[in-house]
């Protein structure tokens, strides 16, 4: 199964990065769309079918928890899972952003086996070689 | 000991964003004076600065030859350097800054939250020279790579 992506971010060049880096790492994606903050980002995801939301934390408009925010008061979006894709890496930071709904975290610089290995854990894709889904994610541990 | 610490964040920050992101080896000069950045050429220098607050505030800026600019963003975007527009690689530079000072801050203290502001453009010379405001303390970390070198910059205000 392919998914359709939604990169959040209000930097060109890390839209750029992140869709280089989703299409090259393996996880299996579909169409992939693009939106500069929260605002764009609500707008798109009424118009498209969105499987996966990677959001930046820190924008202007609207940023990634007001994003998540929004999207939990709408049945459909809410639905959709949203990983965090931030510079901060304070654990209070990164315990907001799971309090608030967000699905993972991915904390720049990122490898692209780290971002294959998150992206197919949320979406219950086995990992290559191990058809086993492993419950739970070290990262969220504290 | 705020200040070594700060430093030693800082270098480990560079070093993991520049040769994991932009795929660029480096190696710390022992060197800490800015304005030798671009001295043997006549190219331009590029600035980029963002504004901190948290447990310390101040900014944290960057310094560098337009060329290495240029290969930074093609290594990070995956684009051949005559693709390279300057929008590029101004997007690029703001990404560099806020990657390193969010990597740094984490580094620095990672129970503490640090709120970045938006990355700007700025003149080289805010860089090179003596800030505007009072710095309380300023750590400068320069940077050497096959084509160039590069500089960073944080100062602490009160």
């Amino acid at each position: 199964m392919a998914f359709n992506v939604l990169i959040v971010d209000d930097s060109l060049a890390m839209r750029s990065v992140l869709k280089k880096t989703i299409q090259m790492c393996g996880f299996k994606t579909g169409q992939i769309l693009e939106a500069a903050n929260g605002v764009e980002a609500l707008k798109s995801l009424k118009e498209n079918w969105v499987d996966l939301v990677l959001a930046d934390y820190n924008m202007p408009q609207m940023d990634g928890l007001q994003l998540i925010e929004e999207m939990k008061k709408d049945e459909l979006l809410s639905k959709i899972p949203v990983v965090m894709v931030t510079t901060e890496g304070s654990e209070k930071q990164v315990r907001a952003f799971l309090e608030k709904g967000a699905a993972d975290y991915l904390q720049k610089p990122f490898t692209p086996e780290q971002i294959k290995t998150k992206l197919n854990r949320i979406m219950g894709e086995p990992e290559d070689g191990d058809e086993s889904i492993e419950e739970g994610d070290d990262d969220l541990d504290f | 000991m705020e200040t070594k610490a700060l430093k030693k964040a800082m270098m480990t920050s560079i070093s993991e964003i520049l040769e994991t992101m932009f795929f660029m080896p480096l190696e710390f000069s022992e060197n800490e004076d800015l304005t030798t950045i671009g001295d043997s050429s006549e190219e331009p220098l590029l600035a980029v600065a963002l504004k901190f607050e948290g447990p310390i505030s101040g900014q944290f800026m960057a310094v560098i030859p337009n060329s290495l600019a240029k290969t930074l963003s093609a290594n990070l975007l995956g684009l051949e350097s005559d693709q390279v527009e300057r929008a590029h690689v101004e997007a690029t530079l703001r990404e560099m800054i806020n990657m390193t000072a969010g990597k740094t801050f984490s580094l620095y203290d990672s129970q503490s939250v640090f709120k970045l502001d938006i990355p700007e453009m700025i003149d080289a010379q805010m860089v090179l020279g003596d800030a505007s405001s009072q710095p309380t303390a300023e750590i400068v970390v320069v940077v050497d790579t096959e084509e160039a070198s590069l500089g960073f910059k944080l100062i602490k205000v009160d």
